[in-house]
This record gives C-alpha cells, sequence and structure tokens, in this order.
C-alpha cells in the first residue's frame, strides 16, 4: 500500500495557503508535517481528508484518488471537539457508527480505550450509594486533558489503517504527553499510515522518520530527518572547560552559537576543524570536561529554514 | 449531488433525533405543550357551563318586570310575556308601560309617526330606569326594553340596577323565551307557517354561470370564503408556519452546535457535509412534528375524556369546531397537504442550516439567522394577506399566486385545499415549483455547505456565500 500527495494547491483569492506540496510514504511510517502557525499544515490535512477542495492536486491511495468517507482514516483535529452536553457514550457510539464499526464492537472497543486512557470513571462511572447505574458523564463535565483523552479515543476507536494527528500533545501535562506518546507509538507499531503535525520537535524527532516543512504555503524543507541531519553535518560543537577560552575560539575563527553556564555551543565546518581546535585547547594545558560534536537538531534546522523563508 | 454524498445520512439523524428528544429543552417543551393540550379542553368546559347544557333558573328574584316597547307592532298587544312552562318566572309580575304610538296617525307621514314613537319611547325609558334607580340595590324589579336599531335590527334588552339580587341566569333565559314568544308572534301576524318563515330567513348566495356548449357550467361570480373557512385556513397557516419556523432554527441550532463544538472536522471524516445537513434536517422535522403530534393527540384525548367527565355528548371544544370542516380531507388530498408541508419545511429547514454553517459560534446565530427570518416572514405575511383575501375572493390574481409560489404554498395551499378554494391543478404545480425550489436550494446548499462547515473565521455574509458558490461554479475545484 502506498499513500502520495501529488501537488496540492489551495488559494483563497489571491493569497496562495499550500503551494504545491507533494510527499510519498511508500510504506506504513509517520511523516511529520512541520511548520509555524499559518503555514499550511491544517490546510493540507484538510485537503487530504476531503474537507476542504483543492484547487489542484492529487491525493492517492494504492495508486487511485482517496476517498477519505470510505476508508477507515483516525484524525485528531487541531480544533479539539466534542458535543459539550451529550454524554461521551452516545458521543463515542456515533462517531463509531459514522465509521461503520457496529455498537457490540465499539462497546467493546471504548471499554478497552477508556481502561488504557483511564477514563472509566467518566464514561463508564460506578454505580451510586444506592446501587443505581449512572450515566456516562457529558463532556463539558471533563478537564481539558480529559477530552483530549476522549478526542484520541474517537480517533482511533475503529482501529484505522490511516491516522492523522494534528497537535496531537499540544496541552497536555507531562503524565497524560507519556500516555498519548505511548499509545502513538503502539499505532506506529502497528504498520499503519500516519501522518503528525506538531511544534514540538522533540516529539517529531522520536517518532518520525521523514519531515516536511512548510513555511507559508511552501514547502522548505522535506525528506528523511536522518539524511537531511546528516546532509549538514556534524557542525555544532558543544564545549565545557575548567578555564576560559574566549581567546582560543576568536583565534580559530569559530561561531558562539549560544553561550550558557553549563556549556557553549560552537559553529565548526566539519570534524577536521573541531579536531584542530581540540588540539589546541589540550596544547594550552586547558581541562576540558565536555567536547561533543553533533548533527544540527530539527529545531535548529526548522529555525533556520523557516527563519530563512521568512526573511525573504 | 452524488448518492455517495448522503451516506452516513440515515447515522447523523438517528443521533441527532436522539439526542435532540433526550435534551432538556426539548422535554420541557413538549410536557408544556402536552400540559396545556390536556388542560385546554376542561377548562374551556368549566368556563363555559360546567357540563355544556345551560342551567336551568330555579326560581327567579324578579318582582316586576316593566314593559318598555319602543316597537310599533308590540303596540297592538302581544302574547311576548306568556312565560307558561316556566314555573320559576311564575311569580313575575309584567306591567305594559304603554303604547307608543301616537294619536292620529292617520294625518302624520311614516317619518314622523317613528320620531313620535321614539321620543315617546325614551321618555318612558328614562323615567322607568330612574324609578329603578332610586330603589337602589334592593330593586327587585327589572325593565324589559324592546326597540329597533337601524344596524342591530330589533333589539330586546334587559336593564336592572347594578348589584340587585336579579341575576344573569334568569334574565337570559327570560330574554330567550321573549325572543321565542316573539318569533310565535311574527308567525301569528305573518300568516305564514314556520317552515315558510325560515324561508325567508335564508341568504342568497348569488351566482352568473355560463352553460358551455358540452353543457357544463362555469364562471361562479362570488367565491369569497366564509369566517368559518377563513378560520380554518388560517389556523392551518399558521400551524404550518410555525412548524416550519421551529423545525429551521432547530436545524440551524444544531450546525452551528457542530460547528462552535469543533466536531464537525472529526465528523467530516466519516461524511460528507451534504449527509450531514440533510441528516440533521430530517432529525428536526421529525422532533418538531412530534412534538406536534403529541399536541393534537393529547388535544383529542382531552376532547373525549372532558366529555365523558362532564357526562356530555360532546364536549365544548368541539362544540366551537365547525361540523364538516375536514370533509375534503380525503387521501389523495391529505397526501397533496402532506406533500406540500414536507416540501416547505424542507425548503425553510436548508435556508435556516446555511445560516447556522455561516457562523461558528451559538451567539452569533442571530447575525445570520437574519435571512432566513427575513425570508420566512415573506413567506408568512403574504400568506396572512392571501387568507384575507380569499374572504373576498378565492380566485383572484394574488391568491392563486401565493397558492403556487413556493415561499407562500406551504402554508396557504394545504388549507385552502381542505376548504376546498384551490383547484388539485394547482396544488400540483405548487408541489412541482416545491421541488424545483427545493432542488435547487439543495444544489447551492451541496456547492457551499462544505466551504461554510469548515470556515471557522469571521462570519461569512450573504455576498460571501454566493461569491463561494459563483466561484465554485467557474473554477469547478476538485474534491
Amino acid at each position: 500500500m502506498s499513500f502520495e500527495v501529488r501537488n496540492l494547491v489551495k488559494s483563497y483569492g489571491e493569497k496562495t495557503v499550500v503551494n504545491g506540496l507533494s510527499f510519498k510514504m511508500d510504506g506504513p511510517g509517520v511523516y511529520a508535517l512541520l511548520g509555524t502557525n499559518g503555514a499550511g499544515k491544517t490546510t493540507s490535512i484538510r485537503m487530504i481528508l476531503g474537507m476542504l477542495k483543492r484547487d489542484s492536486g492529487e491525493v492517492l491511495w494504492n495508486g487511485a484518488e482517496m476517498q477519505p468517507e470510505k476508508m477507515n482514516i483516525g484524525y485528531l483535529a487541531e480544533e479539539r471537539g466534542l458535543y459539550p452536553k451529550y454524554t461521551l457514550l452516545d458521543q463515542l457510539l456515533y462517531f463509531a457508527k459514522l465509521k461503520g464499526v457496529g455498537r457490540s464492537k465499539a462497546m467493546e472497543k471504548i471499554k478497552y480505550w477508556s481502561g488504557r486512557l483511564q477514563l472509566d470513571e467518566y464514561i463508564f462511572p460506578p454505580k451510586n450509594a444506592k446501587g443505581r447505574p449512572v450515566k456516562s458523564m457529558r463532556a463539558e463535565q471533563l478537564s481539558k486533558g480529559n477530552q483530549q483523552k476522549v478526542q484520541l479515543m474517537a480517533a482511533l476507536l475503529s482501529d484505522p489503517e490511516f491516522v492523522i494527528l494534528d497537535e496531537p500533545m499540544s496541552g497536555l501535562d507531562p503524565v497524560n504527553t507519556d500516555l498519548f506518546k505511548e499509545v502513538i507509538r503502539d499505532e506506529i507499531s502497528k504498520d499503519k499510515y500516519v501522518i503528525m503535525s506538531s511544534h514540538q520537535m522533540p516529539t517529531i524527532e522520536e517518532f518520525c522518520s521523514d519531515i516536511i516543512i512548510m513555511n507559508r504555503g511552501n514547502v522548505v524543507l522535506q525528506g528523511n530527518l536522518n539524511e537531511i541531519k546528516k546532509s549538514y553535518g556534524r557542525v555544532n560543537l558543544y564545549v565545557k572547560c575548567e578555564q576560559p577560552i574566549d581567546q582560543f575560539i576568536e583565534a580559530a575563527g569559530l561561531t558562539i552559537i549560544e553561550e550558557t553556564p553549563a556549556e557553549t555551543q560552537l559553529r565548526v565546518t566539519g570534524e577536521e576543524q573541531a579536531m584542530a581546535f581540540l588540539n589546541t585547547l589540550l596544547a594550552n594545558r586547558i581541562t576540558v570536561i565536555r567536547f561533543d560534536l553533533r548533527e544540527p537538531s530539527l529545531h535548529e534546522i526548522f529555525v533556520e529554514k523557516v527563519g530563512a523563508g521568512n526573511e525573504e | 449531488m452524488k448518492s455517495s454524498e448522503l451516506r452516513g445520512t440515515g447515522s447523523v439523524f438517528r443521533f441527532t433525533l436522539i439526542q435532540t428528544v433526550k435534551s432538556k429543552a426539548y422535554i420541557v417543551s413538549a410536557v408544556i405543550m402536552l400540559v396545556l393540550a390536556l388542560l385546554v379542553s376542561p377548562v374551556l368546559q368549566l368556563i363555559n357551563g360546567g357540563s355544556g347544557e345551560k342551567k336551568k333558573v330555579k326560581s327567579s328574584n324578579i318582582e316586576t318586570v316593566y314593559i318598555c316597547n319602543g316597537l310599533s307592532f308590540l303596540a297592538k298587544g302581544t302574547d311576548i310575556t306568556d312565560l307558561t312552562g316556566m314555573d320559576a318566572f311564575s311569580n313575575v309580575k309584567f306591567e305594559d308601560l304603554g303604547s307608543n304610538l301616537p294619536e292620529n296617525t292617520e294625518s302624520m307621514s311614516i317619518e314622523e309617526i317613528s320620531e313620535a314613537i321614539n321620543k315617546a319611547d325614551r321618555e318612558k325609558y328614562e323615567k322607568i330606569s330612574k324609578e329603578l334607580e332610586d330603589k337602589g340595590s334592593d330593586c327587585k324589579d327589572a325593565i324589559l326594553h324592546a326597540y329597533m336599531d337601524d344596524e342591530r335590527g330589533i333589539v330586546v334588552e334587559i336593564v336592572r340596577v347594578a348589584g340587585s339580587e336579579v341575576k344573569d341566569d334568569e334574565c337570559r333565559e327570560l330574554l330567550e323565551r321573549i325572543c321565542e314568544n316573539l318569533d310565535d308572534y311574527k308567525i301569528k301576524i305573518s300568516g305564514l307557517s314556520e317552515e315558510e318563515l325560515d324561508l325567508l330567513a335564508y341568504n342568497y348566495t348569488v351566482e352568473m354561470n355560463y352553460l358551455g356548449e358540452d353543457g357544463t357550467i362555469s364562471a361562479a361570480v362570488d367565491t369569497g370564503i366564509g369566517s368559518t373557512q377563513f378560520g380554518v385556513a388560517y389556523a392551518i397557516m399558521f400551524i404550518v408556519a410555525m412548524l416550519c419556523i421551529m423545525s429551521a432554527t432547530q436545524v440551524a441550532t444544531a450546525v452551528v452546535t457542530d460547528k462552535s463544538s469543533r466536531v464537525v472536522e472529526l465528523l467530516l471524516t466519516s461524511v460528507r457535509p451534504m449527509a450531514l445537513l440533510c441528516g440533521k434536517i430530517l432529525a428536526m422535522l421529525v422532533a418538531t412534528l412530534g412534538q406536534y403530534v403529541v399536541l393534537f393527540a393529547a388535544l383529542a384525548l382531552s376532547n373525549k375524556l372532558t366529555a365523558v367527565a362532564f357526562g356530555t355528548k360532546t364536549s365544548y371544544l368541539s362544540s366551537i369546531i365547525p361540523k364538516g370542516v375536514l370533509s375534503n380531507l380525503t387521501i389523495g388530498n391529505a397526501l397533496i397537504i402532506i406533500a406540500l408541508v414536507a416540501l416547505g419545511l424542507v425548503f425553510y429547514a436548508v435556508l435556516a442550516g446555511l445560516c447556522g454553517a455561516m457562523v461558528s459560534k451559538m451567539e452569533e446565530l442571530q447575525d445570520t439567522l437574519k435571512y432566513f427570518t427575513f425570508t420566512a416572514m415573506i413567506g408568512m405575511y403574504m400568506a396572512i394577506f392571501a387568507i384575507i383575501s380569499m374572504q373576498k375572493s378565492s380566485t383572484s390574481g394574488f391568491v392563486r399566486f401565493c397558492e403556487v409560489f413556493p415561499l407562500t404554498s406551504p402554508m396557504t395551499t394545504p388549507g385552502a385545499r381542505i376548504i376546498g378554494v384551490v383547484p388539485v391543478s394547482y396544488a400540483l404545480i405548487a408541489i412541482a415549483l416545491l421541488i424545483v425550489l427545493d432542488f435547487l436550494t439543495l444544489r447551492f446548499a451541496a456547492g457551499v455547505y462544505e466551504g461554510l462547515i469548515t470556515n471557522m473565521g469571521t462570519n461569512l455574509k450573504a455576498k460571501d456565500v454566493i461569491a463561494m458558490a459563483r466561484n465554485k461554479k467557474n473554477k469547478g475545484g476538485t474534491k
């Protein structure tokens, strides 16, 4: 199976909000859509899902035009939503029914997910003091974090083959973030096609093999994350010494990226320059506590690409 | 619109209907309607005389009735005060204040005689009423005043002192008997039988018809409807208008709920926007119709129970509903009426749904609902004017226009069909036009609803929606 987006374009009047987005997933995996606010990520997702008409381009599933309403797609929207006045159980059964999941199967799934996401007390509250059954809570009675868990549950109830998670971790506390990560990791392990959009670069680095960085509707960088990093080379040098090293940095002509009490981050051209700098320090009897040459982080790549785009 | 766009309509319909019927607002309004419907019949019965039969006066408090006779023909001596068989009034004394006819009438003109009678009548009436007034509330006497009024004809009134012991019931019973006696007197002096006199009382309906070559009669002139028919047509118009407004605003609310709660994005991964809209429209129509069915069923039940409880053949409510009102309600007409109402409801509901889709928050709904309200008001007022016009002529151009015009036909034509003033051909044209309008509205909605439902930004104006439709037509976007 394969999923492919070809030259997706969307304009509102004179403004082009998505300009030629293309990418392909030849097999299961996680593709990340990155970009600043207003970069066109959500518009792209809505076009992929058929919610928005596209001006041009194609969305293909196994080489044929994708028909989202006929597929089993799980979607956690950036704009979180539940019916505030309806009970959680009613609306979860409704969402499952729309996905073609029968009532008994849906109940089974709801019970599984409510246990896993620690929502039992809200969806299946215990009987009251008089031994009478208590109705499932309404969405408005839940905290924002718990509502988010119910939404994740709604997205995954039908065991979708294709999952789109738009900012899945935003607004979650650390405990629930770990819970979400665990669930997402499980979904990935089931060989699903996952598209994830997030501002949290460590999360993307943790889950995604391929990325697209969008800026103002344009794709500014795309490809395999490891290869992208490799192409940048190991140019980030993290140094910590017992003595001041400013004079040596200046002499070597290195650029200071960031200086903190813990370490100094320098930009080098490559391993040779880094080794030459290390030799200089050692020759001058400087005690080196840390000397770490790394590829740039996704955060740095993102800031570089999007920053450059914004300056244009 | 492709059939795949409607996939999932059933699920949306069931969920929306169940949640609407379970909602507190629906239950409370249904209970209020139910209680009112159950109470209306017994309350009307109690207000209008309990058992539904008139109470008979057991004994009258009246001592003397002074007959102040302003009618010249009664001056010849009548038996209008004959109360044979009315034991309760056996002790009442009648005192005729004498004739008002002037002497020497032969030398007077009719106008002079009439003037003289009126003058004498006024003088006697003023004198006797002054005497009664002076007696105060202890006075148990009354005046029977009969006179001719240009507008009202023969007026027979009983006048008594305010606060006296002479009660309404006995006055009413006495007046009824006196009127019966007057009728007998009219029969007597006319020399006609009762049937012949009834014949005189009939009204005429004037028609000028043409006899066609094939022997058919055509072109009736007087086509105005009576007050009963007007009442029926107006009541049906009002019920349909209320149905349209109630169900349509509920559709708009349901659409905004999806948007304001941000659920719509999740729903749209499984169903197309048109399926969402159609499911909601059907659910709200059924929910609103359900309330009306409960209302009328409760009314009918209450009516039956009231008649049983009060020991009468029919309740007061039944007695005020004209007989034969539904005689035109054949199966064919019922189907025509159902089609008209259903198509009208769909049109107004789609319009309200579009209004709902133009905003993202419930508090903004009023801003766009004005488009629906404006259209519905035009339809409703035109329907009202059409029904009023029917009193003059049910075949006028305006009435015929309103009977087929899609904004007004759902409100005008069902009633007109029941009272039998609209030909079946016009009703069928109205249905055809409504089908076309509903198709065009749904097609327009299908074109713009997708853009509207996913718009979470600023409120859209009507011109934005039209531009959206045009843009789609010109650019032909890809799904």
